[in-house]
């Protein structure tokens, strides 16, 4: 029963895990990251370690997404667009080069 | 009277240490006006130091019996604990209370979430120090590390691509920990710190894994490659105020973090070899990245965050030997690069400018103690002689050679001749290039010296700690001989 209930929450993890650091969307890696959360959450309960880490778990799983969306509507504010290469080419237009001297 | 609650607070210092921190934290958000949170956030910070110190110099100097638990809390003491609260709590305090040249650019709505979000990020990372089970532990790392992640956040510009970069990377390592934990846990047979320090483990297999697990999670939030692409963007662009919460607090938050759980996965034989070597491939990636990305670094506060990963990487090969003297190496590391960190951070503040190396060309004639700063921060990197840093890397040095591990003094070596690259870079530009036109038009100015001087003052002390290190290096040791006097 241990294997059936990790092994979804397993997968879960690894692809919230995949799309949080792929993503080309700011919205959605906060979402894969909630997922990746999600996924940590139900291992770690169905691992059986205690009930107080996977409850630890949601509640740090909450406060990423609240936390994620707070900077994705500030990002889109900023920058106007919420694509991760975008938000990265205007900030390497800002950095000032190294002149010679 | 008096006498009578400062002996209460002292019985008391850790768990008061870490409800100032977060205590100060709530009131300087609350408190309106820059000054008036600044002085708050300063003063929380200033007595949670002086508890953190003075408990640390009793116990680790004098000798005072280690045995503290909070009441109701699930917090206890050892070695590693009560070094990181006092060295935590006194890096905090010196980031805040030097913070009003770093926090320039902050509006006056920022500034009290700023400094509130500093300590309550050292505060993350002390309770993780002194954790008693993984669910705490796991909870007041990742408070630290979303603190650190709003500190960021609220810096200039490209501050809030940094948080987001953040976010992403310490969300993913914080699926990791949880997972890790539970492992761990159900390895372990405990979740319980205690039963690892008795060296119990009921499922071998299982607690490798967790304990792999929460090291690799550690790495991320650390810095260490392959997962650091956030160390440029947030060190780099969040701002001095975020470079400092972020680059010193955290990363000296997380490396701390990640030597207790060396020192406890080092006391169960069953899975010490497996997390050694999970050490010792983090800490060599570590080395060659961060010293690599440092050589080519052309922004200041970049070139401070490479060389974190880089020191971070000494740090990790230290922690690998599981010995006492390893331990000892790794402490002393953890301090010399947190003076280091503050020194480059504080000192790029000091020249302003645009943050590029241009800025540092002829600072030594026009800015001296900045420039004396950030001379003792890039000797540090070298790990040149007379500094602490050379004091770790020697003792590394020694403890590798010990048990035949040439490599990992190879690799130590290599950082500090890296060191001596990028270093120098920095220490020719201050005393061997003229100021360029367009850099005398960004002059520093004289208040943030002497805003600066605490900070500055405070690094290069830490730097040159070296010369009589007697004290800080009887505190590493006595404290990691206190975290493995279980070791088999």
């Amino acid at each position: 029963l241990t294997a059936a209930l990790l092994a979804p929450a397993l997968l879960v993890m690894t692809c919230g895990a995949a799309a949080a650091w792929a993503a080309r969307h700011v919205v959605k890696r906060i979402a894969g990251l909630l997922a990746a959360m999600t996924g940590a959450a139900l291992a770690s309960a169905a691992i059986g370690a205690g009930e107080a880490l996977p409850l630890a778990g949601v509640a740090v799983a909450l406060a990423q997404t609240l936390m994620g969306v707070a900077l994705a509507v500030r990002l889109h504010e900023r920058y106007g667009v919420g694509e991760i290469p975008d938000i990265d080419e205007a900030d390497a237009r800002r950095e000032p080069a190294e002149p010679d001297a | 009277v008096t006498s009578a609650y400062v002996d209460l607070a002292r019985a008391h210092a850790p768990i008061l240490a870490i409800a100032l921190l977060f205590g100060g934290a709530a009131l300087a958000a609350l408190t309106p006006g820059a000054r008036a949170s600044w002085a708050m956030a300063s003063f929380a910070a200033l007595i949670a130091a002086a508890l953190g110190f003075d408990w640390a110099l009793r116990v680790l100097l004098h000798d005072d019996p280690l045995a503290w638990s909070a009441e109701g809390l699930s917090l206890v003491a050892d070695g590693v604990g009560v070094f990181a609260l006092a060295l935590l709590t006194v890096t905090a305090a010196v980031v805040v209370l030097g913070a009003l040249p770093l926090l320039e650019n902050f509006t006056s709505q920022l500034t009290p979430f700023a400094c509130a979000l500093a300590i309550a990020s050292a505060g993350g990372w002390c309770g993780a120090a002194l954790a008693q089970d993984f669910t705490t532990f796991f909870l007041f790392v990742e408070i630290a590390w979303m603190a650190a992640v709003g500190a960021a956040a609220l810096g200039p510009e490209r501050g809030l691509n940094a948080a987001m970069r953040m976010l992403i990377a310490g969300g993913v390592g914080a699926a990791l920990l949880l997972l890790g934990a539970a492992l761990a846990a159900r390895g372990v047979g405990s979740a319980d710190f205690a039963a690892m320090a008795a060296g119990r483990m009921a499922v071998p297999s299982l607690g490798a894994a967790g304990f792999a697990l929460m090291i690799v999670a550690l790495a991320i939030v650390g810095g260490a490659p392959p997962f650091n692409a956030w160390v440029a963007a947030s060190v780099g662009a969040a701002g001095g105020f975020g470079a400092a919460v972020v680059g010193v607090v955290g990363v000296s938050g997380a490396s701390l973090a990640l030597i207790r759980v060396a020192a406890l996965a080092a006391l169960a034989p069953q899975i010490s070899d497996g997390v050694a070597l999970l050490l010792v491939g983090l800490g060599i990636a570590a080395v060659a990245a961060g010293s690599l990305q440092a050589v080519g670094a052309v922004n200041i506060l970049r070139l401070a965050g490479y060389a974190g990963v880089a020191q971070l990487g000494c740090v990790l090969l230290s922690a690998s030997l599981g010995s006492p003297a390893g331990l000892e190496a790794a402490l002393l590391q953890v301090l010399a690069m947190a003076g280091a960190q503050l020194a480059i951070i504080a000192g790029a503040a000091g020249a302003g400018g645009d943050g590029s190396l241009r800025a540092l060309n002829g600072l030594g004639r026009r800015a001296p103690l900045s420039a004396a700063a950030l001379t003792a921060g890039a000797l540090s990197y070298m790990g040149a002689p007379l500094t602490l840093t050379f004091l770790g890397r020697w003792r590394l040095i020694e403890a590798a050679l010990g048990v035949g591990w040439w490599w990992a003094a190879a690799a130590a070596i290599a950082t500090s001749l890296a060191g001596v690259f990028y270093g120098g870079r920095l220490i020719e530009r201050i005393y061997f290039r003229r100021a360029v036109s367009s850099t005398l038009d960004v002059e520093p100015r004289r208040w943030r010296a002497y805003a600066l001087a605490p900070i500055l003052c405070a690094s290069i002390f830490v730097v040159v700690l070296g010369l009589e290190p007697g004290a800080a290096w009887r505190a590493a040791a006595h404290a990691s001989a206190a975290m493995l006097e279980r070791l088999p």
